[in-house]
């Protein structure tokens, strides 16, 4: 019965929902990943699998949307596309001194979209592994420092005009790789599932863009920047923790 | 609990495979580059000109850098920018670029500068308050246009303010041509400003009027600067076709050679300032005429754009010229300058030649080598600082080889002068002195009053154990100060500083300079 009708279906996702795994292995009759059904054909005598899912996601590095889709030749696969967003542009103050406080308008985006296929290697349980890759359109982390007044260095005083603005930022690659783990369908086999991922990114060392007029142009700051990376080399891992909580999309 | 276990372990291993990102970072302060312009910024009453903005524009406009190497120009409490170049400039291949100085209310000054070899190109750039009696008095702009081959659009006549000296007016005709100093057409808007030099005030002539080391304009019957520049602040330096000038005349000249008014028929010589290279030239004399109002005038043709001047020239001393030495009881550190003022003697006679500021410890002696004119008498006075006791020197000739002297045993410091010990300490004995900057500049001013003073400067070849010191008399006990330190053009302040003994110590807490 590859067809069913909606009536049907909202009436078998009621009965999924509220029953619970015990009713929902007996009426679906699945495996433990996405996909096929007990004869590993991809079909079930009771129901249509959905084949799409939409997960939305939230932890490090931000909030999420992607469409999953599993395949239909081999269910305990899935592939993933979405973006990830995350901003954070509230400027703040930072104190450094007697009544001396620094202006800081960060520029803290995380935007990137990305692909990923989902192995899940055992049939009864809901662990995955996962390889992708993502492409950020905002692949750098910035801010920018000024001075509201007059700062007090314990007695010595700079004017806003003497310390200038500072803008600095980690620039990373546009395109990452992938790799991570997690527990949770990306299609449930439920209309509604959750799951957890934690994995990371490989972005590549970061590049150090340092901006600034005032006093710093005095200092040799600009000739360490190769040694400020050297530093920051390690910095290439960007770890994902992510909470999902997935959608089945079902066929009318 | 296992998830957040591998969790925490991932999370570990990333922050512990990172390290410090300023680990082994070391700061020092940078070499200057050598400066090849020494900008001064002034008012016309001669005060620092505050709060001036200044852009460099022009064909190598790019190669003009900060002693930093880099282009946020910024003008120092003296009112001097040091400016160097990304290239050397030699006479092949020179450089040429524009000054913009505004100020918010100052008129907007353009000063065009070509350097053509090595050497400091010292300028003054002189601003101009827009709602001074000079801008109303001797100031006047007009607009333009002229299309991209340079051609003036209609004619443009730029005419200046009347003065004692009448009325000056250029006349450039339509379909006139201007180009920049690389022959380069000047297009698009132009501004055109022309600004009169007083008769009176031959001293606001280009350098002082100095034609070279034994020519000097000492008297002059008309003067003005006039400058047309369009929105990129490119300058017309000439036209394809000389344009018409009227040099209004002086009404009290008169005209050495024939020891009378100036009057019709007289030939007056003309002489050219070109700013971009900092050269006077002599240029082919005018015929004096009568106007339509029977004022004379001069009516000629010139085929650039200069400051420009109808005067009259006086030889100065070829040689080194008088000199004069002090014998003194002023402590060696009394660091305060006196006036010196020299005369032009004529019998009962006493002309100011002009006037400089000095210290006077014993020993000291100066040369007044190509300032004084030749075939003169001249005599020095030298007026105590703290008194009303005036030296003055015998009367000797201009250019004589002698040396004069002059005592001035009776100054002395004033009651309450006391010498002040100022210190930088820093807080170990042995420095590492390329951390540091070659030079540190301070000012001072007394707490509560507007204008900074230069005060002294610092050598790090002067560090011993860890102090620089100096002494000086400027500071008073039991008086405020804000002092600032300047360091390659940046500040630091420490006001209303109480000097409660007789040593001020500016203590530096960082130990980042300490081997």
């Amino acid at each position: 019965m590859k067809n069913i009708s909606g009536i049907t279906g909202l009436w078998l996702a009621f009965v999924l929902l509220t029953v619970g795994p015990a009713a929902n292995g007996r009426a679906v009759a699945g495996p433990g990943y996405d996909g096929p059904g007990r004869d590993g054909s991809g079909r079930d005598s009771l129901t249509v699998q959905p084949r799409f899912g939409l997960n939305a996601s939230a932890g490090l590095p931000g909030f999420g949307l992607q469409l999953a889709y599993r395949l239909p030749t081999r269910p305990q696969l899935a592939v993933r596309a979405g973006f990830t967003y995350f901003a954070r542009r509230r400027p703040f103050r930072l104190s450094v001194g007697d009544d001396s406080r620094l202006s800081v308008d960060p520029d803290l985006v995380i935007s990137m979209a990305q692909a990923s296929l989902k192995w899940h290697p055992f049939p009864k349980s809901s662990f995955f592994a996962s390889l992708g890759g993502g492409y950020a359109w905002h692949p750098g982390l910035g801010a920018m420092l000024q001075a509201e007044d007059k700062l007090n260095l314990g007695g010595i005083e700079m004017t806003p005009d003497n310390v200038g603005v500072i803008r600095t930022s980690l620039v990373w690659s546009r395109l990452r790789g992938y790799a991570g783990l997690g527990f949770g369908r990306s299609v449930p086999r439920r209309r509604f599932g959750f799951g957890a991922e934690l994995g990371v990114y490989y972005q590549g060392a970061p590049r150090v863009d340092l901006q600034y007029e005032g006093f710093l142009e005095t200092t040799t700051l600009k000739e360490q920047v190769p040694t400020i990376e050297h530093n920051l080399r390690g910095y290439r891992w960007l770890p994902v923790l992510q909470f999902v909580f997935t959608y089945a999309i079902r066929p009318h | 609990m296992k998830k957040a276990f591998l969790l925490f372990l991932i999370l570990t291993g990333w922050f512990a495979g990172c390290r410090n990102p300023l680990e082994n970072v070391e700061l020092t302060f940078r070499k200057p580059l050598t400066t090849s312009v020494q900008l001064d910024f002034r008012t016309q009453g001669g005060r620092v000109a505050e709060n001036v903005s200044v852009k460099i524009k022009g064909r190598d406009a790019d190669q003009i850098v900060t002693l930093l190497n880099t282009t946020n120009f910024r003008i120092s409490k003296d009112g001097s920018l040091p400016l160097a170049t990304l290239v050397a400039p030699s006479p092949e291949k020179p450089l040429y670029f524009t000054i913009v100085a505004t100020a918010e209310n100052a008129l907007e000054t353009v000063v065009p500068i070509a350097l053509i070899g090595s050497g400091v190109r010292r300028q003054t750039v002189v601003l101009t308050e827009k709602e001074s009696n000079e801008a109303k008095k001797l100031v006047a702009t007009t607009t333009g246009q002229s299309a991209g081959d340079g051609a003036v659009n209609g004619p443009l006549v730029i005419r200046t303010p009347p003065t004692e000296a009448g009325t000056s007016v250029i006349s450039i005709p339509a379909g006139t041509r201007v180009v920049d100093a690389q022959n380069q057409p000047v297009d698009g808007p132009l501004t055109a400003t022309v600004q009169v030099i007083p008769t009176s005030l031959v001293w606001q002539l280009p350098n002082g009027g100095s034609l070279s080391r034994t020519k000097k304009i000492t008297v002059v019957a008309s003067a003005f600067q006039a400058e047309i520049y369009n929105e990129e602040y490119r300058l017309v330096k000439s036209f394809s076709q000389p344009v018409g000038v009227t040099f209004g005349l002086n009404a009290g000249a008169r005209n050495p050679a024939t020891g009378l008014p100036v009057r019709a028929g007289d030939v007056l010589p003309l002489y050219s300032y070109d700013g971009a290279t900092n050269q006077w030239k002599e240029e082919a004399p005018g015929k004096v005429v009568l106007d339509k109002e029977n004022r004379p005038v001069i009516e000629t043709r010139i085929s650039h754009f200069s400051t420009w001047v109808v005067g009259y020239v006086t030889e100065l001393c070829p040689n080194d010229g008088v000199r004069f030495s002090f014998q003194s009881q002023l402590p060696n550190d009394y660091d305060y300058s006196y006036r010196v003022e020299a005369f032009y003697v004529d019998g009962d006679k006493a002309e100011s030649a002009g006037s400089s500021y000095y210290r006077l410890q014993n020993g000291f002696t100066f040369s007044l080598q190509h300032q004084l004119f030749k075939d003169r008498k001249v005599k020095l006075k030298v007026y105590d600082r703290n008194s009303s006791l005036v030296v003055e020197s015998p009367v000797v000739g201009s250019c004589d080889n002698v040396t004069v002297p002059l005592d001035v045993r009776a100054f002395r410091p004033a009651a309450g002068e006391a010498p002040v010990k100022a210190s930088v300490q820093f807080p170990c004995k042995n420095i590492q002195l390329d951390k540091l900057p070659d030079q540190v500049t301070t000012y001072y001013r007394e707490s509560g009053s507007a204008h900074w003073e230069p005060f002294l400067t610092f050598n790090k070849s002067q560090l011993v154990n860890g102090v620089m010191s100096q002494t000086t008399y400027r500071v008073k006990k039991n008086r405020k100060y804000d002092f600032s330190v300047s360091v390659l053009s940046y500040d630091f302040e420490q006001p209303n500083t109480l000097i409660d003994q007789n040593e001020w110590v500016i203590k530096i807490k960082t130990k980042e300079f300490c081997q």
